[in-house]
Formats: structure tokens, C-alpha cells, sequence
């Protein structure tokens, strides 16, 4: 949804919200791209929403919301800088596993000479003014998600292919807040089959463990439970599938279904960065990903 | 998320508002929780059983809302007919506070109201719970917003859900099993409704919700692998076909029980293949969703007969009686669509009311 509005103020800005992130402190200012990640004062807002900003100043301070904001220029328009939130926002994921949706289903703002122009997600302005909070970032954080931007740019090609459209929807989607933890166990597992199991119609489950497994091993903390870990994983979503009573299963484990939820997100992430490290090369898509499939037999 | 502020009541003399306004409890708190999609045929109030519905004039919603909101969703507010469930609460109660214990009452309500009107028919209704839920008490207005938040008082939401004659007759006796121990208490029953529920998500892709619906559907009608199924073993199609309410029943098996059309489909989105889907029809999610409303809706006021029925059932299997409402009902499918004529008759008197 794009808005259209007029204001006084004379610089072109961009300003892009990054939902359900905060600043570990709101004065801090985090270079990015040539543009700054920082809280908004109120005053500052303002007049980038105009009526819709009206008498919200007590819940804006209370969620202190993160923007990207920088400069726009012929060469770095609203559309370049919600695509470079976009790069900075699948780093932070894949980086840190965090539960958090992507910048386009929140709020941005461009602000030419006396017009702004708003995209409007489906959060509306929800996001800006009550959170809620699920990362918290200080500059070491971007730092280490940087240094993962100029893959994510390489891979651009590898993003399209349908397997990782899956895994980039099931990411943003499972962090919305009204997502439940069985559910985006399921969507992270149906995500992972579709990243590695093309084609397989029988020992599907032992085949899911032993490519999952082999996968992501190299960044495993606890590689002596890994099976097990993800073969639970496996469990539960099959059990949800089938509308058994997950729950039976998730008894006999010592976590719960929000922990499991966190475990699938993480695994989802590595297994994305481990793919995409591998063939970040390949320009042959659907080739190279069956041959990962076959190597990781 | 909850925000705070106090506005006077300001009506114009006489006006509907006013009279609405002036029945109003004068010492306790009023409720209003936003049911996104839901639209009733006109402006009096509806009440069934203990629930009432409300459609706000923009005047009414103005004494929730804060005025500049509601100033600059005027046009959005009065062109989509909002309706509300509303609670008159005639103790006062914490506003600066928690207000769970608030919630908590109404929360099985409209959780029901919503899984009912959900399971009557087809139309959007998204969870009341992800807009926007007001308190209002005196010249105090607490909002507890959503995860959509007002987002869902501006969406131009298709396919709304109006509550007709005929959907609001039968709406007592599923709300009223809905609330029954044999449904409560049974969390196997309790995943088939959720994951019918979640795929109304507002937010979910296709396939998102076609993940929920296939779910749904298993945890309906049994597992969709034959030799898992119970006794007398029957295809998941089949199973479906006897409890369908429309006249297309063929097609319902032959759409489920179909390796080229709905095993595929189903295989597709439960292992995440990024296969193009040739020759599924693309509304495959609103048929989906009617097989299951027809089975499910069965399966919930079976289990709340279960006991009632026992002579019938130990007919057709000694010992059914005794097990689970789920497991129950799955064998009782397998033996209508094998031909029993008891089995076809405890189906039949249950659908009878909601037949096309």
C-alpha cells in the first residue's frame, strides 16, 4: 500500500523500519551503507506520518523503534534502500535466528522536498508503535551480520530459486507474533525438505536427518545429539501434519515447543548459510542443488 | 501493546448513539472486541446465548478509538460495517493494570464464536484477537492492540463473512457443543479445530495455509496412508465423501484419493516441493477447506452424542463405545462408507440440519 503526503521539510530522506528490533541503547547510531540505524526521536517522526503520528508520542518512546535511515539520491532511491534493509535484514537471521519479520511488512517513508511517500505493510503502523522487542542490536551485532551482506548480494540468483523463496517467506512468516511454535516448526521442517529432499519418495525421514545432519555439522555445538535433535524435529512435524497430538511427542523431550521453535529457526539459518557458502559460484541453480543433495548422501 | 487515554462521550441530542450510550452500565466497564471480516444484516444488536454482537456506527467507535485514529479511518470505518462483540462488565476493573482475568472470560467466547462461524460457512473472518480489543470504563479507554493492529479496521478484506438467517439458527447448537467437556477436554479434537482456525491466518501465504488445511484434514478424517487408518480401512477420500454436505461427493473422493491431484497436492506442500502443480485447480484451497468444515463439524457433535450413541455403535463394533471420540468416528466412517446402515444413519441425523 503506498501513501502520499505533504510536508515542510526540505532534505530527501529514506527512512526504513526494521520491526521487532531495538537498540540495546536508543542513543546509539550504527553505520550501515552508507546510512544510519537509529531510533527516531518523536519529533523526528512526526511529520513523516503526519495524523497517523498525532498523539502517539507515549507508545512511539515505549517501543523506540529502529529505522534505517539515509540519504536518497538519484542512485539510491526508496526502492534501493528497503532492498538494502532487506540484505542487512536476511544477515541478521541467518546471523542470529532471531524471530523477527522482514522490514517490508512494516512501515518506510521517503521524504522528497515538501512530499513523503509512505509504503504501508501489513503491519501497518503496529509494529513502530508496540514492538514487540525480539532482537536487541548494538553495533557488534551489524557488524557480524555485515560481514555476511556480500554473500547474500553474490547469491542473488541462488535467493530466487523456489527452494529458497520457501525458506525466506518461512522465515519472515514464522516471526510474525500471532505464529505458534508447533506451526513454525512445521513450516522451518516443510522449508528444509524442500531445500534437500527433491524427488525422494521413500526413506524420507532417514534421508532428511542424514542431509540435514551432514549439512550443517561443520557449525554444530553439540554434534553428539545432532541426529537425535533433528530427528525430533522431524517428529513433531510429522505429527502435527498428520493431526497427531504433538504434544504426546514433545513430552519425551527436555524442551519446549518454543525452544524446539528456536532450534528449527537456527537450523533452517545454518542450513541456508552452509547452501549458499557452497554454491555461491554456480549460476546453474536447479543443477547445482541436486548435486548438493547427492553429495550430502 | 495496550495504550491508555480518556475521552468524553459527546452525541448529538436523541441521536441512536446517544440512547446506546445512555443504557450503557454506569458503574462497571464496557468491551469491545473488533471481529475482522464478520458483518451482521443490520444495526440492532444480535445476541446468542450469552454473546453480543454489535455493528458501531462511526459515532459508537469513536468512543473507543482515539479521536485522530478514528478521524482518519472514518471512511474505511463506515464503508466496511464493522462488527464488534461486546461485554458489558458490571464490576470495575483494573485498567492500569493487567487485564487478563478480563480476558480470560471473554477469551473462550469469541474463540468459539469465531470456530463456529468459521465452521458454519465459508467467508473471511480473521482472529479478533490480532486487531484491536477496547475496555472502557467511565471517561477510561484501555486498547489492547493486535499484531495487525487498526491495519484490520483499513483492510478491504474480500469474501467478508455476513451472518445470515440461516447461519445464525445454527449457531447455538455448535456453540454450544463447541463449549462441551467431550470437546474441551479432548486435545486430539482440539488440534483438528486449530489448525482449521489457522488457515484463516491474515498474514499466511497459499501454501501456508494449505499446510494448516491438510492438517486439518488429517486430523479430521484419520491419516491420509491407508494402512494407517482404522478399521474397516477406507480411503481418506471416502471417509470424506460420507460426511460431505453438498451433492458433489464423487468429486470429493476422487479429489483426495488422486495421486495426480489432491495426494499430490498434499505431498507437495507437507515436503516443501517447489514442483509446479498441473491440472489442481487454483480455489483446490476452498474446496479443501469445505470437506473438512463438513467433517469436522460432524466430528464435533459426534463426540458430544459419543455416549448418547453407544448402543449403535457397540452394533457395529464391540468395544467402539469405549474409545476415543476421534478414533470412534474415523471407524464409524469406515463402516458407512462400507455400506452400514447404522453407521449412515448417525451421520445423516447429524448433517441432516446442514445440508445444502
Amino acid at each position: 500500500m503506498f501513501e502520499a503526503g505533504k510536508d515542510s521539510l526540505a532534505h530527501s530522506q529514506i527512512y526504513v523500519h526494521l520491526p521487532y528490533i531495538r537498540l540495546t541503547d536508543p542513543t546509539l547510531e550504527i553505520e550501515y551503507e552508507s546510512g544510519l540505524l537509529r531510533s527516531l526521536d518523536y519529533a523526528e517522526w512526526k511529520p513523516l506520518d503526519q495524523e497517523a503520528a498525532h498523539s502517539v508520542r507515549f507508545a512511539f518512546e515505549r517501543a523506540s523503534p529502529v529505522f534505517f535511515v539515509r540519504e536518497a539520491s538519484p542512485s539510491h532511491d526508496h526502492e534501493t534502500a528497503r532492498r538494502e534493509m532487506h540484505n542487512l535484514y536476511l544477515a541478521l537471521v541467518f546471523s542470529t535466528g532471531a524471530h523477527i519479520p522482514e522490514p517490508g511488512k512494516s512501515i518506510s517513508y521517503m521524504k522528497t522536498g515538501r512530499s513523503i511517500f509512505r509504503h504501508v505493510g501489513i503491519f501497518d503502523r503496529t509494529a513502530v508503535l508496540h514492538g514487540p522487542t525480539r532482537l536487541l542490536i548494538d553495533a557488534a551485532t551489524i557488524e557480524h551480520a555485515t560481514t555476511l551482506v556480500p554473500l547474500i548480494r553474490e547469491c542473488s540468483l541462488l535467493l530466487e530459486a523456489p527452494e529458497f523463496r520457501q525458506i525466506l517467506r518461512t522465515l519472515t512468516s514464522t516471526a510474525t507474533d500471532d505464529f505458534h511454535a508447533i506451526d513454525g516448526i512445521v513450516s522451518c521442517v516443510i522449508a528444509l525438505e524442500g531445500l534437500l529432499l527433491k524427488n525422494v519418495l521413500s526413506g524420507i525421514t532417514a534421508r532428511f536427518i542424514k542431509r540435514t545432519c551432514n549439512l550443517i555439522m561443520g557449525s554444530e555445538k553439540d554434534p553428539a545429539n545432532l541426529q537425535i535433535s533433528i530427528k525430533t524435529l522431524y517428529s513433531l512435524r510429522s505429527d502435527a501434519l498428520h493431526g497427531r497430538d504433538w504434544k504426546q511427542s514433545l513430552s519425551q523431550t527436555s524442551k519446549t515447543d518454543a525452544q524446539w521453535f528456536d532450534y528449527a529457526t537456527q537450523v533452517l539459518c545454518r542450513a541456508a548459510l552452509a547452501t549458499l557458502t557452497s554454491l555461491k559460484n554456480r549460476k546453474d541453480v536447479g543443477v547445482a542443488l541436486d548435486e548438493l543433495r547427492i553429495i550430502l548422501d | 501493546m495496550a495504550e491508555l487515554s480518556a475521552t468524553h462521550a459527546q452525541f448529538s441530542p436523541g441521536s441512536m448513539e446517544e440512547k446506546w450510550y445512555q443504557a450503557l452500565p454506569r458503574k462497571g466497564a464496557f468491551s469491545a472486541i473488533h471481529m475482522p471480516g464478520l458483518r451482521i444484516p443490520f444495526q440492532m444488536p444480535i445476541l446468542i446465548g450469552d454473546i453480543l454482537l454489535e455493528r458501531f456506527s462511526w459515532k459508537q467507535w469513536v468512543l473507543f478509538e482515539r479521536t485522530d485514529e478514528a478521524t482518519r479511518l472514518k471512511l474505511e470505518f463506515d464503508k466496511g460495517l464493522h462488527t464488534f462483540l461486546t461485554c458489558r462488565i458490571l464490576t470495575t476493573v483494573p485498567l492500569s493494570s493487567a487485564l487478563e482475568a478480563v480476558h480470560l472470560r471473554q477469551r473462550n467466547s469469541i474463540q468459539n464464536l469465531t470456530s463456529a462461524l468459521r465452521l458454519l460457512k465459508e467467508g473471511t473472518i480473521i482472529d479478533p484477537y490480532s486487531s484491536v480489543h477496547y475496555i472502557r470504563q467511565g471517561n477510561q479507554i484501555r486498547r489492547e492492540i493486535g499484531t495487525f493492529g487498526r491495519s484490520l479496521i483499513e483492510a478491504d478484506l474480500s469474501d467478508k463473512y455476513m451472518l445470515d438467517a440461516k447461519t445464525f439458527k445454527l449457531l447455538p447448537d455448535l456453540l454450544n457443543a463447541l463449549s462441551e467437556s467431550a470437546i474441551t477436554q479432548d486435545p486430539t479434537i482440539g488440534l483438528a479445530i486449530r489448525s482449521f482456525d489457522r488457515s484463516y491466518g491474515y498474514s499466511l501465504e497459499h501454501e501456508e495455509k494449505m499446510a494448516f488445511l491438510f492438517s486439518a484434514l488429517e486430523a479430521t478424517f484419520g491419516e491420509y496412508r491407508k494402512q494407517n487408518r482404522p478399521k474397516p480401512k477406507v480411503t481418506i477420500g471416502k471417509a470424506a465423501a460420507i460426511v460431505s454436505c453438498s451433492a458433489a461427493t464423487a468429486g470429493i473422493a476422487d479429489f483426495l484419493d488422486d495421486a495426480d491431484k489432491g495426494k499430490k497436492l498434499r505431498n507437495t506442500i507437507a515436503h516443501g516441493s517447489s514442483e509446479p502443480l498441473v491440472g489442481i485447480s487454483a480455489d483446490a484451497d476452498l474446496m479443501l477447506r469445505e470437506i473438512i468444515r463438513d467433517g469436522l463439524r460432524c466430528l464435533i457433535i459426534f463426540a458430544t452424542r459419543k455416549t448418547a450413541l453407544s448402543t449403535q455403535l457397540e452394533s457395529l463394533k464391540a468395544g467402539l463405545s469405549l474409545e476415543p471420540a476421534k478414533l470412534a468416528f474415523q471407524t464409524l466412517l469406515g463402516h458407512a462408507s462400507t455400506g452400514s446402515a447404522t453407521a449412515l444413519k448417525i451421520i445423516s441425523d447429524i448433517q441432516a440440519p446442514y445440508v445444502h
